[in-house]
């Protein structure tokens, strides 16, 4: 077990490594360069102080040669300055990283709960009235783009009824907690029926697989009642495939609720990432891109340990 | 007489388990070692023995579809692992294959007539017109309808599947061919008309056949010559009639002994005693010692050679061949 | 001909085919598709007959309610809404499948490399697949989307231009897209590389290349093919979404992912506007979706 995290963590941190890099390479591709933008703000600079400042700024020096840099000062935990927010990139990272977890783990919770249930219920019975049902809703789960269904959210319940606020996160401190929950419903909301679809069929199809193994079989001819042996036999061994699918939910969805985030105004890492890339703040999107590879990252991982550890066939090494 | 094809301490492994990035040391199955004989030119010579012997693997070898680190393997003298671009088609055409299961040597996706004429082409041997009267040439030759042409192979039966690889083997016209067990995936009925075909084919062609077979009944219906493999190994090699009514081998004595006959009451029977070693961990010395009836302390220690004693042609190795002759 | 005779001497695909039918959602999903398809080419005909200028706009006519000649109305330009999103659902449906098809060529590639040579090319192969599939592709498309194409040496016109925009979107997709490709190819491959007829092309003195593409590829045929059609919908969905953030196709080129650029401030004033895109959007994913699911039970090896 040491050995299989020690090597997964390596991998990560290969990943990291060469993400890092491709990213730091791409960001000069960037439309606008800082120099130039301080030479548009600012019409008093010649091209002789913007060649200064790119020599003082260590622009002028190869690719590589920056990044390594770039990365000597981020592994000692320095990640620079955003240039849009003036601060250090990580004092506006880590509540955009929260405020996309509090997301993120909600929208599972609420999601994993509901799609193991219907996924039970459609199994009991597959190509049944309530099973054809479930199956329609996920396709159109999956097949709806979200930016569109928190659109169709937006007018419903903002617009049109009036009842939750359209987007923002509330005034911390003001309110109570209540107000600043109104705020999370919608996106919350959005993410769950975007992400439901999938559980839904993949803990159909799990269980349906269980339900057909000869231990079921026997449990039935034991005598056992059905409910029992749906919850006792049947459902902690197609757990343990759900589980492993929302372990990489998590992943995607990290990344994913970028549009979630953004219509809704939510600071997360995904909104973070987007206002970076259109503002010009290279470096602000660089390092949380960054974080968001670590949490998918992290999201595969607990899914692997926690299939090792629900299965007992599973022996990593 | 000189040998059409000569194999020569042909030598093959394969590592066991995951391949990494990294380098590191992988345990390897000695498949084939140290195997030589020769085939002349019209002869049928048999390769037999238990499943996982490695029999198949020479076969292949054989055929050109491993490459041996050790050993050659040459077709009228050029060794065919290192053959200069240009005689590499020529010399490689020559030899064909007939593999064991005929559900998985044709393709599904190919009406037969492709499967027939995809060796001419790759070979180009002849324009569109004469490839399609050689396919129905060879389909006829086998022994099935000319309508055979536009179905797909799961239409047939498994000994009309054979008939149908068999044609392909014969299309670009080979002198050799290697059949890996070509009867035992068929019902017990077909395995005598195939068995027919190929003796047939080998009479008007004059075809070479390596025929790999545990059936030695078979065998010896076919052969000319046989040759006995035990985990990797030559273990006896001689005349068909001189192996069959005087195995030197206790191995090859186990295997005909194992073989029921009708009209010859009971024998005494030397059947072979307990399971194939895994080849991951070959037995020291003689690889069959710990099953053979006649083991002595030089059996674990010393690998007897493979060697003529009174029979010039009856090659066996076995440290007691001459003693069980003289008994 | 009897119906059992039929059988018989179907091919593959006809058995198949056969199987899909069966699928009702399926063959609901590849109508809707076809559909689709001829909705979006109706533009160029139906244009003509109107005799209106999709890309005409008119600021005197905006949010015109629909008309004789303006079947949907006008929208926050003044342009035909119908027929904007006609040429809107060329555009997507493009991109669409030419980003799968493009996935697909570099997955099957892949995928067959590695299944076929083994070893450590395949090793390094599906260690650089499996790095892909853990990036957070969504916020990478967008790094990729928003590179700018004249420091690469385009020239400022081409870079500001749609046609741009339609290469670049359907590249980048391309390039994350492939990776469930691959891996079934791969393990496909492996399967098929042990298989007698493989070595039997071999014996026949089949170089690789043929092997590749005459033995091997059409054998794993069935699972791209099924693999693509799953793609497929996640790819028109990334395209409206990137379209959408104003990483995709550039205005005034419709696609149906940016004809929701200002849906935010419509929703509220004219929430048709913002409706009607995301419609067709969703209708198209569910339609490829269903066609998916029902190919991969057509497909099934088991059912062979």
């Amino acid at each position: 077990m040491i050995v299989f995290l020690l090597r997964r963590l390596l991998g990560m941190a290969v990943v990291l490594l060469v993400m890092s890099f491709v990213v730091y390479g791409l960001i000069g591709l960037m439309p606008g360069d800082p120099i130039d933008l301080m030479v548009l703000s600012n019409p008093g600079m010649t091209a002789a102080d913007a060649d200064r400042l790119r020599a003082l700024h260590g622009l002028d020096q190869p690719l590589i040669a920056r990044y390594w840099r770039w990365l000597i000062a981020a592994l000692n935990g320095d990640f620079g300055f955003s240039r849009v927010y003036a601060r250090p990139v990580l004092d506006i990272v880590g509540p955009a990283l929260w405020q996309t977890t509090k997301l993120v783990a909600l929208t599972l919770a609420i999601s994993s709960i509901l799609a193991i249930a219907l996924g039970i219920r459609s199994a009991i019975r597959p190509g049944g009235k309530f099973d054809t049902l479930i199956s329609f809703v996920s396709f159109a789960g999956i097949s709806i783009p979200s930016f569109w269904l928190a659109l169709i959210l937006i007018l419903a319940f903002a617009v049109g009824l009036g009842w939750l606020p359209a987007s923002g996160m509330g005034r911390p401190g003001e309110g109570g907690f209540w107000d600043s929950a109104r705020y999370l419903i919608l996106p919350v909301a959005t993410l769950v029926i975007a992400n439901l679809g999938g559980v839904t069929r993949y803990a159909r199809s799990s269980m349906i697989e269980t339900l057909r193994m000869d231990f079921i079989r026997t449990a039935r001819a034991k005598g056992a009642r059905e409910p029992r042996v749906v919850l006792r036999h049947a459902f902690p061994n197609a757990l343990t495939s759900v589980i492993t699918v929302i372990g990489v939910n998590f992943g995607t969805l990290f990344s994913g609720a970028l549009i979630t985030e953004t219509m809704f105004a939510q600071r997360g890492l995904g909104k973070t990432i987007y206002d970076a890339i259109l503002g010009n703040d290279f470096n602000l999107a660089l390092v949380a891109l960054l974080f968001a590879t670590f949490a998918t990252l992290i999201g595969n991982l607990l899914a692997d340990i926690a299939y090792a550890w629900l299965d007992p066939r599973i022996s990593v090494t | 007489m000189t040998a059409l094809l000569s194999v020569k301490e042909l030598t093959i492994s394969f590592p066991v388990g995951g391949v990494s990035l990294l380098p590191r040391r992988r345990r390897v199955i000695q498949a084939v070692q140290d195997v030589s004989f020769d085939i002349a030119p019209g002869e049928t010579l048999a390769l037999v023995g238990e499943s996982g012997c490695g029999k198949t693997t020479a076969g292949r070898a054989t055929a050109g579809l491993y490459k041996a680190p050790k050993g050659t393997v040459s077709f009228r003298g050029q060794d065919i692992f290192n053959l200069p671009r240009a005689s590499r088609k020529p010399v490689r055409r020559a030899i064909q294959m007939v593999f064991q299961d005929p559900f998985s040597s044709l393709d599904p996706r190919m009406t037969v007539f492709e499967i027939l004429s995809e060796p001419l082409k790759i070979n180009r041997m002849g324009s569109a017109r004469e490839i399609r009267e050689r396919v129905q040439d060879l389909i006829g030759q086998v022994g099935l309808p000319a309508d055979s042409l536009n179905r797909y192979p799961h239409e047939f039966s498994g000994g009309q599947r054979q008939r149908i690889a068999i044609a392909r083997a014969l299309a670009p016209e080979p002198e050799l061919i290697v059949a890996d067990e070509p009867l035992s995936a068929l019902d017990v009925s077909v395995q005598s008309q195939v068995l027919n075909l190929l003796g047939a084919l080998k009479r008007e062609r004059g075809l070479s056949y390596l025929f790999i077979s545990h059936d030695l009944a078979a065998v010896h219906h076919i052969a000319d010559r046989v040759a006995v493999m035990y985990l990797g190994r030559l273990v006896e090699i001689a005349g068909r009639d001189a192996l069959f009514a005087n195995p030197r081998h206790p191995y090859t004595q186990g295997l005909l002994a194992a073989v029921p006959r009708i009209g010859q009451g009971r024998r005494k029977r030397t059947l072979i005693a307990g399971d194939l070693p895994s080849p991951l961990a070959v037995p020291s010395g003689c690889a069959f010692h710990p099953r053979c009836p006649l083991a002595q302390e030089i059996c674990r220690r010393e690998r007897p050679e493979l060697k003529t004693h009174s029979d010039v042609a009856h090659l066996t190795a076995c440290h007691f061949a001459e003693r069980k002759e003289a008994a | 001909m009897t119906a059992s005779a039929m059988t018989l001497h179907a091919s593959p695909w006809q058995r198949r085919w056969a199987r899909f039918r069966r699928n009702r959602t399926a063959l609901a999903g590849l109508c809707v598709l076809i559909g689709l398809i001829m909705f979006s080419l109706a533009a160029f005909p139906l244009e003509a007959f109107l005799g209106i200028d999709a890309n005409n706009a008119d600021l005197l006519s905006r949010f015109d309610p629909p008309s004789a000649t303006n079947w949907l109305g006008h929208d926050e330009l003044g342009r035909d809404v119908l027929i904007r999103l006609m040429y809107g659902g060329q555009v997507s449906l493009a991109v669409g499948f030419a980003a799968t098809f493009l996935g697909a060529v570099i997955g099957i590639s892949i995928g067959l490399a590695a299944g076929y040579f083994g070893g450590r090319v395949d090793a390094l192969l599906m260690r650089f697949t499996d790095g892909i599939i853990a990036l957070p592709l969504l916020p990478l498309l967008i790094v990729l989307a928003a590179i700018d194409l004249t420091k690469l040496g385009f020239s400022t016109d081409f870079a500001r231009s749609g046609a741009a925009s339609f290469y670049r979107i359907v590249l980048i997709i391309a390039l994350i897209d492939w990776t469930r490709i691959a891996r079934l190819v791969r393990a496909s491959t492996l399967s098929i590389r042990e298989r007698e007829f493989v070595l039997a092309a071999r014996v026949s003195g089949a170089g690789t290349i043929r092997i590749l593409l005459r033995s091997v590829l059409p054998n794993v045929i069935a699972p791209i093919i099924v693999a693509c059609s799953q793609v497929l919908g996640s790819v028109i969905l990334f395209e409206a979404v990137l379209s959408f953030l104003g990483f995709g196709i550039v205005p005034p080129t419709p696609s149906w992912g940016n004809m929701l650029n200002n849906a935010q401030e419509l929703v509220a004033t004219a929430p048709l506007l913002a409706i009607y895109p995301g419609l067709f959007i969703f209708t198209t994913v569910i339609a490829v979706n269903f066609i998916g699911d029902g190919l991969q039970d057509a497909f099934d090896p088991r059912a062979e």
